[in-house]
This record gives structure tokens, C-alpha cells and sequence, in this order.
């Protein structure tokens, strides 16, 4: 029997236009001398400066109270910039020239992101080695460079700049041109930017603001310093506020200090211990995050962040994904998220102090500082933040043990690149996968095995509201090309009904049963082909002496895609049948390809987002892209990446080797790495188009590029029609219109089911809504008809306000009569049989009366 | 709409894929133990040259238990085929061990159901005491042990 495929509900995507890219803004501000001693909020008790900018982004962001930096600004800055520790750039104390060779941040961004950002460093730079370089911000990435080129000011009221190669001379308070030129720079943006501003203040030399900026009158080098940093936070605040809202709504702003505060200035540390030290005086800097992404709102974060992090986590910011980090550079954007694990175990700082090379390592109590003449010191930093009682010749057990611990970790980070550092980094392969002897080597394969049919039954889905519930009823047949393996996909007539109106219920759901075995589908697409990423039997990990799953390990099926033994035969879509029906394990490139072209490729932002299905809680389904909390569309990533380290398995009854991904677990979630939840979801409005028209959710789900790809559990109220023992409905479709008898009014006729289109006028049910369009539809431009039935005469009465045209045609599509007029028409004489009747009225068709003549 | 739903409960939960396999699910039943065996007609009916023929459980019964060995608790259990159904491409099928024990505590399970198939694996799932396991079976290996400490 030749079908007809059943048309789908129309979606509103099939007309998507493409948006820009919504990733943040990024505004990186950065204070010259200033540790956390002087910084209200980072837990060090004296006076200090007001600061009430700063102080609304600690309370309206995240504080970092444990972050290092270097000991002087010029490796600090060459550490933000390449995302290493100066024992990889050479870049250890001022003067020193951080070579392009080290890709920069800037260009980073330009060779990864798919955005052209507009990027721009304004203020002091201090990395090109004082040689006169002028293009160095350029071959950095920078598309504008101003500012102080060295260390520092001689006057603050009277300084050379540099702006883009060239020299002039600035008599213009330091702080405010600088700010004065951030506030120009971004307003001539009309795209994407980066600001790195490097305040020059409050370093040295300490000269009195301009009026106005501070609170108090200077009296000594440390009240000019505390002004300075009351005018510097001034001139923050007048940045900020000259944002338009759009942009304040879409910036994450960083504000860093380079370096501890100098001794001059600082009254809390010992002598000796502040800036150019490797104690925490020296090393230890305010670092504030706040603005978009930053969910964690006057929170104080501890972990152990390193000034080189900024490197990965901007990049991540910029929806840049990386296996943790990239170089020294963990990403520390979970931590603006979320704050439910530690990322770094171990700091590490490094510094060239009068031309012997000192460094430091330390875990949340202990630190230990070394030089290259073997002297060692070692301090518990918690209960001794002033580092006065050096412990090394007297440690316990276990500080012995610590101590070799990092005496280690600082070694191989020196030498090569550390296993233990979260990330991927010198020749490992996945996250500190180091030490392997896995005797086995995991075969990924990412090739599917194509389309190699074309559909010939239909593809139903049908959608109504009954009872508050989405009914949804489909015949499980995909609605595009697809391939097969053992199994061909057939009909599968299903029933699901999901809420209407879904609601998060505070449980997660997931797909798998605590045995780790299949429990149920996510959800069911768009056109009726369910979703169910879980692998199956056999595609299990199997001890290697008894054969038995160990279901701990499944297979990840879209890592270990193709045609041979061992693999998941998925085709075009990611999709395969088996008894359950033809379902969808992963990306369903071939569906949402017959949606929108190029929508799986794509890397332009639609304006609007592409419904793909309902997920067996009730929440929309949506592909790749989907508004953010502040409604921008925009790719959204999950938050998933390869776990650190290597399995715990022997091989024989549990893998071993580096995660690598051909396993499910080899994947973990890192809350906040990216856009979505642990089940790939967002609290984020969305309004999408349904049969019912407009729907607004507050939830929704999303199918993303890169795992988990169809989400593995549920947060609202899972529906048990997706349980996958669940029965299929039993019933014949007849027609073969893809309906069986139970929800199709005529099984007789395939062009008569509720996915049918209604012809007017005909007296034939055709969509079954129980309701038949006749004669009597004329009735609303005022015409009647009758008698109908009738023996071979009856009349039509029409308004006499205009002209009408009636055509009496017989089921051949013979024209037996043609009137003209207005008023009343009579037929006469017309043979038994059924005829159309058309009426239009200057050039518009009115309708069409079923006369039956008997 | 009528919303009258005729629904059927599925024979065996089908989580084959589409590869070569059978599924051998082994099960406590009130009546004693019970095989569900669930595997693909045309496999069947190549090896053994029934083309244009019906299936007939008996003959079905002879080859399950020439080709499979099924080793309770010590004692050799004959497999007897209850019902048979063809759906679609499967045959599904339902057997019992007569006199076999309620309990298992050990099975010893030689199995070449289909090995002559390439690339054949049998799926063996046992729901018994509480738990359920899993084994593949394939050429290289034709015979498991398992115990259950109860």
C-alpha cells in the first residue's frame, strides 16, 4: 500500500532567523599592589579603604579569599595572560617580555571563539621587558592597546602613553584617563567585548586623587595609598554606572590585585613578608567576581584558586569548553555557580627574588617554600597566616607526609606538567591520566552508519489536551530517512501523556534504575519517535573470566557508533529499532535536520528555539539552543566532561585506563562548567509554539551537541508511559494511515484521521473533531440554502448589497449551472445526485454548499 | 476521541539491540523456574533449514536442549518449551525445567543456542534470589558458572 506521509504539527522554528551569540562581555580589572590586608571583605581585620564599588560587587558576587598570585605584577600579569606559571614563560620577576609565542588570552579567544570579539587592554602593561616593542599588545591579540607601557608613573598627573604604537604625553590624573578612555572604548563597541584594565594605582609613586574621589585628607604615604584606592574604586563605580543596561545585565567582571601590598604600606604582615615575598603577604590577592554567570551572590569562597586561572575560566565564560582547564589554568567557573566541591588540591606560585628562583606549594593548611639552593620552609597557614614558625625541622607524620607531597607536586610542575591539577595538560590524553598500564586501549568509534532508507509508512504524531495531560500518540515511525540494523523500525502505536502544565518536583528522576539497567525513555520527539539514550544488552562491560555485566560500566552508545561487532549501530539520526521500537540514543541530526536545515551545524544563534520533543516529565524539549535566564538565546552547553585520572578497575572486572568516554560513567557533572544542570535542563523562560498555540514553560530541556547529548534524568513529574516495560497500544490501523481503529474515526479511509486536513464544506468529518463543515458555514455571510435535501429544485437567498457568482457543479467537476446576481437564486431541474455548490462575491470565495438531490 | 486503550503486556522486555543475539531470561516463578527465551526467526530458521515451515515448539524443545545444558544445583534440568508466539522477527518463548527446584543456588549453563550464526552472542539474565545478573555467551565462551550465596 502507498502511504502518504502524515503531516506534523507546523513548528514555529520552521521559519527560524538567526540572532548574535549572547556569551558575556568580559570587564578584567585589575589593581596594582593591593593584597587582601587592604581589601575590605577578605577577613583581615584594620582599617581600610572605602570602597564602596568594590564592596557592591563582593556583596553582589563572589569573593575569593584564598586566591595567589606571584610576588610582583610583571609575572602576575604574564601568568593572566598565558594562562602558566613563570616557570614556563621564563617570566618570573620585572622587567620581563612575555613572547607571543605563548598564546595569549586574547588570542585564544581569536583562534577558539566563534565570535568575532572586539578586545582591548587599557592601563599598565609591563610584559613587553622594557625593549620598546610598541606593537607587543598586538601580536598579543589586542585590537586597541592605551596606557602606562612599563612599571609605573613617575608623576600621576603627568605621563607618557602609549595608544597603539605610538607615544603622547597625558597630563590627566592616571586613574580617571584611564577610565575616562575604558568608558569611550566600550561605548564604540557594537559587539562583543573583552576590557582588560589595568590600574596603574595604587602603585607607587602615592600622589593625593583629585578632590572628590576619596574620603579623607592624606596625611602620610599609607593615607595616599588608601586614597588612591578609594579614587581607583571611584572611577570603577563611574565605569560601571556608564554602562547601558543591556550591557550591565551581560558583563562578568573580574577585579584582581597583581600582587601583595608593598611593606611601605602594609601594617598586618612582617616585615619582609609583603609584596616581592613568597610569604602570603606577597602572593595572596583580593579577587572578586560578579555580573553575568556569577550566580553565587555575598559568598566567600576558600578553594585554592591560582591569578592563572583567570586564563580558563574567561575562556569558559565565552563558551570556550575545556578538559578543566588549559595550561597552569584551572577553570574556576563552576566555583561562580556553584559551590559544592574544591577544585584545586594544590597551589602553586613561583618568583625570582634577588636572582635566586623561590616557589611555593600548599594545600588549604600547609604551605611549603622552596629555592633552588634546597632551602626549605614549611608553615601552617591557617594557624599561622604570618608565617613566623617555620615547622620544617620539626614535622609530624603527617605533615612529613604533606610536605613530601608537595615538595613532589611542586617538583614535577617545575619539570613537566602535574597529574594533579584537574587539568589536561603536556602529553596527557584526558585529565591527569598519567601512570597508565591498562593493558586495554578503548576503541571509540563516532561514525554512524548513515541513512540508507527512505520512510514508506507514515510517521504520526498526534498531540490534544485531555484532562490537564498532554496526550501524545504516535506510531513510533521516524519521520525522515533512517537505516537499520537486525531490526527494521516498524509501528509501534504508542500512548503518552505528560502534565500539561509541569511543575519541578524537587526529585531527580534518572532514565536508569539504581541497578544501573534501562527504566525508562526521556521523552518522546516531536515526531513521535521516543527518546532513549541508555544502552542496552550488549553493550555492557563484561567480566573478562565469567562474562557477566557489570552494569556499573555501560557503554556510552554515540562513542561506540558503527557497524561491526561491538558497536551501536546508529544511523543518520543516532537512532536504531529494536523491539521497543526505532528510538533515538543521541543527537537526531536527520530529524532536526528536516526542521532546519543546518540547525545541527549551524553555528549562527537562532532567534527563536527549536522544539523537538517533550521530555516524560511534561517540560519542552528543546534542540541546542534556548534563552538564558535573561532571555538571550544562545547554544547551550552542559555541564559534563571526562572525569580526572584513571578508572579504578583491574580490567578483568571493571575497566581501567583513562576515562576516555566509551563508558557513561567516564563522564561526571560539574555543576556550573556549563549552561545547563545535571540533567541538561534550565530554569529559563521559554515560550514555544504547540498545536495549542503559544505555551509558556519556566523549565525547559535541551538536546546538546557534546554528551550527554538527550538528557539522563527528569526534575519534574515523570509520567509512567514512558516506562520501558511499558505496552504498546494493541489495535490494527486498517487504512494504514499510521492511526489505529481506537483513534481514527474512519479506518477505512486514510485520508480520514485527526492529522487529516478538514475540507471545507463537504459534510465529510475528515480530521474526526466530531464536527462536520456544510452549508450551513455560508450562513455567516449570510446566505441560506434550501430545501437541502430536495427533489431537483431549491433556491439561495444572498444579501442584495453586493454581486454573487454561483456555480452548480456536479461530482465529475462538470459545471451545470452559472448564476450571477444578488438576492434570490432558484435551481430547477437538477438530476438526482450530489452536486457543489460555490458562492463568491467579487473575486472572494465565500464557500461551498453539499446539495443532495433525490 | 475515545480514549479506550487496548494495551497488551509485552511477552518479554525486548532490551536487545540489533545485533545477533538471543535473550535467555532465567526467573522465579510460583510454578518453580522459568526460561524466557526471546531470538530472531530467520537466524533460526536458517540453521535449521525450515525455510517455508512453521515453528513447532517440540522441534523448537529438541534443539534447546541439544544445543543448551542446563546444570541446577548439581542435577541436569531438560528444558520443556509451555508457549510459543512468533512476533514480528522474534520468537518468544516460555519454558520450564520439570522437577528443577524452586531455589537455585548454582547453575552450570553450556550454551550453543545459534553459535552457528556469526557473530552470535546469548544473553543470559537471571532474576533470582533477589537480584538480577547478567552473562554474555558467544563462541569463546560456551559455558558459565554461577553461584549464589544464600
Amino acid at each position: 500500500m502507498k502511504h502518504t506521509l502524515t503531516t506534523l504539527f507546523l513548528f514555529s522554528c520552521l521559519t527560524l532567523t538567526f540572532a548574535q551569540k549572547q556569551t558575556p562581555n568580559v570587564l578584567l580589572i585589575i589593581a596594582d599592589d593591593m593584597g587582601i590586608d587592604v581589601t575590605e571583605g577578605f577577613g583581615i581585620p584594620g582599617d581600610k579603604p572605602v570602597t564602596p564599588t568594590l564592596d557592591s560587587l563582593r556583596q553582589g558576587g563572589l569573593a575569593f579569599s584564598n586566591c595567589w598570585a606571584t610576588p610582583q605584577c610583571t609575572p602576575s600579569r604574564a601568568a593572566i595572560m598565558s594562562g602558566r606559571y613563570g616557570i614556563k614563560t621564563g617570566v618570573m620577576r620585572p622587567p620581563g617580555n612575555l613572547d607571543p609565542s605563548f598564546t595569549s588570552v586574547f588570542n585564544q579567544i581569536r583562534n577558539e571563539s566563534e565570535l568575532d570579539y572586539s578586545m582591548a587592554a587599557i592601563g599598565k602593561w609591563h610584559i613587553e621587558g622594557n625593549q620598546g616593542n610598541l606593537d607587543h599588545p598586538a601580536e598579543h591579540g589586542l585590537d586597541h592597546y592605551e596606557g602606562v607601557y612599563n612599571a609605573m608613573v613617575d608623576d600621576y598627573y603627568s605621563w607618557s602613553k602609549v595608544i597603539n604604537g605610538t607615544t603622547e604625553e597625558v597630563d590627566e590624573y592616571a586613574t580617571t584617563h584611564f577610565t575616562d578612555a575604558a568608558i569611550d572604548w566600550i561605548a564604540d563597541q557594537n559587539q562583543p567585548w573583552f576590557l582588560w584594565l589595568a590600574h596603574v594605582a595604587p602603585h607607587a609613586p602615592f600622589h593625593t586623587p583629585p578632590d572628590g574621589l576619596y574620603t579623607t585628607e592624606p596625611t602620610d604615604n599609607r593615607s595616599r595609598y588608601f586614597a588612591m584606592v578609594e579614587a581607583m574604586d571611584h572611577e570603577i563605580g563611574r565605569l560601571l554606572n556608564s554602562l547601558d543596561e543591556e550591557s550591565k545585565e551581560n558583563t562578568v567582571i573580574f577585579f584582581i590585585g597583581d600582587n601583595g601590598t608593598p611593606g611601605a604600606i602594609s601594617d598586618y604582615y612582617p616585615q619582609g613578608h609583603a609584596k616581592a615575598s613568597i610569604y602570603e603577604g606577597g602572593l595572596r590577592v583580593p579577587l572578586i567576581a560578579a555580573g553575568k554567570n556569577v550566580d553565587r551572590m555575598g559568598e566567600t569562597e576558600s578553594d585554592l584558586v591560582q591569578i592563572t586561572d583567570l586564563y580558563a575560566t574567561i575562556l569558559e565564560l565565552l563558551d570556550i569548553q575545556l578538559p578543566g582547564g588549559i595550561h597552569n589554568s584551572l577553570s574556576i567557573k563552576p566555583l561562580l555557580e556553584c559551590g559544592d566541591r574544591s577544585l584545586r588540591e594544590i597551589n602553586y606560585s613561583d618568583y625570582e627574588d634577588d636572582n635566586t628562583l623561590v616557589w611555593a606549594t600548599r594545600t588549604q593548611q600547609y604551605k611549603l617554600i622552596e629555592d633552588e639552593n634546597g632551602n626549605q620552609e614549611f608553615y601552617d597557614v591557617i594557624a599561622d597566616i604570618f608565617e613566623l614558625n617555620n615547622l620544617i625541622d620539626n614535622l609530624t607524620p603527617e605533615q612529613q607526609i604533606i610536605k613530601d607531597q608537595l615538595e613532589a607536586e611542586a617538583a614535577i610542575i617545575r619539570s613537566g606538567w602535574s597529574c594533579n591539577d584537574g587539568i589536561q595538560n603536556g602529553d596527557e590524553t584526558t585529565i591527569d591520566d598519567c601512570d597508565n598500564d591498562c593493558a586495554e586501549i578503548d576503541q571509540l568509534s563516532f561514525e554512524n552508519i548513515g541513512c540508507c532508507e527512505t520512510p514508506d509508512e507514515p510517521s504520526v504524531y498526534y498531540e490534544f489536551i485531555e484532562d490537564d495531560k498532554r496526550n501524545i500518540y504516535t506510531n513510533s515511525f521516524p519521520s525522515h530517512d533512517y537505516c537499520f540494523g537486525a531490526t527494521m523500525p516498524s509501528q509501534v502505536y504508542r500512548l503518552y501523556r505528560v502534565d500539561q502544565v509541569p511543575q519541578i518536583t524537587g526529585d531527580t528522576t534518572p532514565i536508569v534504575r539504581e541497578n544501573g539497567r534501562p527504566a525508562r525513555y526521556f521523552g518522546v520527539a516531536a515526531n513521535g519517535v521516543f527518546l532513549m539514550p541508555a544502552p542496552a544488552q550488549p553493550f555492557i562491560f563484561e567480566d573478562a573470566n565469567t562474562g557477566e555485566f557489570n552494569w556499573d560500566w555501560v557503554f556510552e552508545p554515540t562513542n561506540n557508533q558503527g557497524g561491526q561487532m561491538g558497536q551501536v549501530s546508529l544511523d543518520c539520526a543516532s537512532a536504531h529499532a529494536n523491539a521497543q521500537g526505532y528510538h533515538y540514543h543521541g543527537n537526531m541530526f536527520e530529524f532536526v535536520e528536516t526542521l532546519v536545515p543546518d540547525i545541527s551545524t549551524t553555528t549562527r544563534i537562532p532567534e527563536t528555539p527549536l522544539l523537538v520533543g517533550w521530555a516524560s516529565d511534561g517540560f519542552p524539549v528543546l534542540y541546542r539552543f534556548g534563552p538564558d535566564e535573561d532571555g538571550n538565546m544562545k547554544e547551550m552547553l552542559p555541564s559534563y566532561q571526562l572525569r580526572a585520572g584513571l578508572r579504578p578497575g583491574d580490567g578483568i572486572s571493571e575497566p581501567c585506563g583513562p576515562y576516555t568516554g566509551k563508558y557513561t560513567r567516564d563522564y561526571e557533572y560539574v555543576c556550573g562548567k556549563g549552561d545547563l544542570n545535571e540533567c541538561n535542563g534550565i530554569h529559563a523562560e521559554v515560550t514555544v509554539t504547540t498545536p495549542q498555540g503559544e505555551e509558556t514553560f519556566d523549565f525547559y530541556y535541551v538536546v546538546t551537541t557534546d554528551f550527554p547529548q538527550i538528557p539522563r534524568c527528569m526534575l519534574g513529574n515523570v509520567s509512567t508511559d514512558f516506562e520501558s516495560n511499558s505496552a504498546a497500544l494493541m489495535g490494527q490501523d486498517l487504512d494504514g494511515d499510521g492511526f489505529i481503529g481506537s483513534y481514527d474515526c474512519d479506518d477505512n479511509n486514510p485520508d480520514i484521521n485527526p492529522l487529516a486536513e478538514e475540507i471545507e464544506g463537504n459534510d465529510i468529518d475528515e480530521n474526526c473533531d466530531g464536527e462536520l463543515t456544510s452549508v450551513l458555514d455560508l450562513t455567516s455571510a449570510g446566505i441560506s440554502i434550501g430545501p437541502n435535501p430536495n427533489a431537483g429544485t431549491f433556491w439561495v437567498e444572498t444579501p442584495t448589497s453586493n454581486q454573487y457568482e454561483l456555480e452548480l457543479i456536479a461530482t465529475s467537476g462538470q459545471v451545470l449551472q452559472h448564476l450571477t446576481g444578488s438576492g434570490e437564486f432558484i435551481f430547477q431541474g437538477i438530476p438526482v445526485g450530489v452536486y457543489f455548490l460555490n458562492i463568491s462575491s467579487q473575486g472572494e470565495y465565500l464557500g461551498t454548499g453539499k446539495i443532495i438531490v433525490q | 476521541m475515545t480514549s479506550l486503550l487496548l494495551i497488551i503486556g509485552l511477552f518479554l522486555t525486548p532490551e536487545t539491540h540489533d545485533v545477533s543475539m538471543a535473550m535467555f531470561r532465567l526467573s522465579e516463578s510460583a510454578a518453580g523456574l522459568q526460561l524466557h527465551i526471546n531470538f530472531d526467526r530467520e537466524d533460526y530458521v536458517d540453521i535449521n533449514g525450515l525455510q517455508g515451515q512453521s515453528i513447532e515448539p517440540l522441534e523448537l524443545q529438541d534443539y534447546l536442549n541439544r544445543t543448551t545444558s542446563w546444570v541446577i544445583n548439581g542435577t541436569k534440568e531438560a528444558i520443556e518449551v509451555k508457549e510459543l508466539s512468533v512476533e514480528r522477527d522474534h520468537i518468544q518463548v516460555v519454558c520450564s525445567f520439570e522437577g528443577a527446584p524452586l531455589e537455585l543456588k548454582n547453575l552450570k549453563l553450556h550454551n550453543e543456542f545459534l553459535l552457528a550464526i556469526e557473530d552470535q552472542s546469548n544473553v543470559i539474565m537471571l532474576d533470582l534470589n533477589g537480584r538480577t545478573r547478567g552473562f554474555r555467551m558467544h563462541d569463546d565462551r560456551i559455558q558459565i558458572t554461577v553461584d549464589y550465596d544464600l
